[in-house]
């Protein structure tokens, strides 16, 4: 009896999300089309969907709230990807967007995993999911550099703080620019070197670097691969952030961020 | 066609102007205190202990731990340098006492032997008895001369070991003083474990 009743709850409750599910009887905004179901791979694909919504480049899935508006998530979703997609010269077709209140952090996972979906995903916590500030630019950011290859922990990470940074200056116009530097020049700041390289390079530092990885997708994508050892991967990304300073940063980088192409696999600090 | 007397002339001028303003840099309080050990004694405001460490074939040598100070106190932002070797498993701190040498404000630890509070061999900073910075991926090991550097820039830290980078602090609760002493101290298991230590150099600017 008791398991008859749990299962009868179950089945209210997911009749109850079905009703509310509008991507299934409704098109979004955009009427085009979507990309497949990304594969249940983990936990957190596991947990119900609510209700889904998709742009011209973002596929969201609600499994937090059925209150939730999902198209005005994929509008700001959609918002942040035509920034990086600028700002970065190229990116993915689709971006997977889930959010739940189960995640204890934001996080993304890379496409091309063996089973795994076949656009980059991001993980958002529901109880930040409208403010465009609480990891869109970041995690987002990963899912751009899945583009590229499969990127060492130190500039994956320390790239999304550039983003995140200069999203808030320049798309959002939350911050100021010379105030909000500040806080990133710390030598026990995660992103110290890739924000002192942003201080001294300027704004488009890194959108330029990018445009050398695009210019060079394939080689790009050869050094950055999964193939590719640590080394491989940190003299390649070193080798584009010195053609766009245009100067060698190896030497500089050595010296100042006690920076070693043989073994600096993490951020500053992890 | 580019003229060719003017620039010679320019080039000189410009000379001139960087090497006053090079001779005016030279009269600000930065300066470097270097010890070599090609001479047979210690250069004055430096100390050794204990007197049985040596200066001996261009470096100091010792058996045990040991220390070498320098007693007069400096102040400013510094970068400290080093090389050392152990002959057996040891380690090496920095340490950034005060004016007297009797408080210790912060101490650089490369460490080599095992730490029972840090569960193995690991570079860590503390303030004062506390530990604020810990890497796990670094230590030192025996038989190999390091070079260690240990950089202070408006109370942020940062340890170099073989000029890669490691533990960093940045202290938002500085000592007042603004004057300090500097400890280079090894530490060794076995009392009769040879220590070797050279190229110190100590650069200060204010």
């Amino acid at each position: 009896m008791k398991i008859s009743a749990a299962a009868a709850a179950v089945g209210i409750l997911f009749a109850g999300c079905a009703a509310r599910d509008r991507s299934t009887d409704m098109p979004s905004r955009a009427g085009g089309a979507r990309p497949p179901e990304p594969p249940a791979l983990t936990e957190w694909h596991r947990e119900a969907v609510i209700s889904r919504a998709w742009g011209a480049n973002i596929y969201f899935m609600n499994h937090a709230d059925a209150s939730i508006c999902d198209d005005t998530i994929v509008g700001l979703l959609q918002l942040q990807y035509d920034w990086l997609r600028r700002y970065l010269g190229a990116g993915p077709r689709w971006i997977y967007c889930h959010t739940s209140g189960k995640y204890t952090l934001g996080f993304s996972i890379m496409a091309g995993a063996p089973g795994g979906a076949p656009w980059p995903e991001m993980f958002l916590q529901a109880g930040g999911i409208f403010d465009t500030e609480s990891n869109y630019a970041h995690e987002m950011t990963h899912c751009f550099n899945s583009y590229f290859g499969n990127m060492p922990h130190w500039f994956n990470e320390s790239m999304a703080d550039v983003t995140y940074f200069d999203s808030e200056v320049y798309l959002y116009h939350r911050r100021r620019e010379t105030e909000f530097i500040k806080a990133f020049d710390r030598v026990d700041h995660r992103s110290y070197e890739l924000m002192q390289l942003r201080g001294r390079f300027g704004a488009e530092f890194f959108p330029n670097v990018y445009r050398i990885f695009a210019r060079n997708l394939g080689e790009c994508r050869r050094a950055l691969g999964n193939d590719s050892d640590l080394e491989t991967k940190n003299r390649f990304i070193v080798s584009a952030m010195s053609e766009a300073a245009g100067v060698d940063l190896l030497p500089m980088m050595e010296r100042e961020f006690g920076f070693n192409v043989k073994t600096r696999e993490r951020q500053r600090g992890y | 066609m580019l003229p060719k007397q003017p620039i010679p002339w320019a080039a000189a001028a410009a000379a001139v102007l960087l090497a006053l303003s090079s001779a005016q840099q030279g009269k600000s309080d930065d300066s470097t205190l270097q010890l070599d050990f090609q001479k047979s004694e210690l250069p004055p405001g430096w100390q050794i202990s204990p007197k049985s460490w040596k200066i001996e074939g261009g470096e100091l040598r010792g058996e045990g731990g040991g220390t070498l100070d320098r007693v007069v106190p400096v102040s400013g932002d510094f970068t400290i340098t080093f090389d050392g070797w152990t002959e057996e498993k040891g380690s090496f701190e920095v340490k950034i006492l005060d004016a007297k040498g009797e408080k210790e404000y912060y101490t650089f630890a490369y460490g080599g032997r095992y730490h029972q509070v840090l569960k193995g061999p690991k570079c860590c900073i503390l303030k004062e008895d506390r530990f604020v910075a810990v890497d796990d991926k670094m230590w030192i090991f025996p038989g190999r001369m390091f070079h260690f550097e240990v950089r202070g820039v408006k109370h942020q830290f940062q340890m170099f070991l073989n000029q890669e980078l490691g533990p960093v602090f940045v202290d938002a609760a500085p000592p007042d003083d603004e004057s300090y002493r500097i400890r280079i101290v090894s530490g060794t298991d076995g009392k009769k474990d040879k220590i070797r230590i050279d190229n110190v150099k100590i650069e200060l600017r204010k």
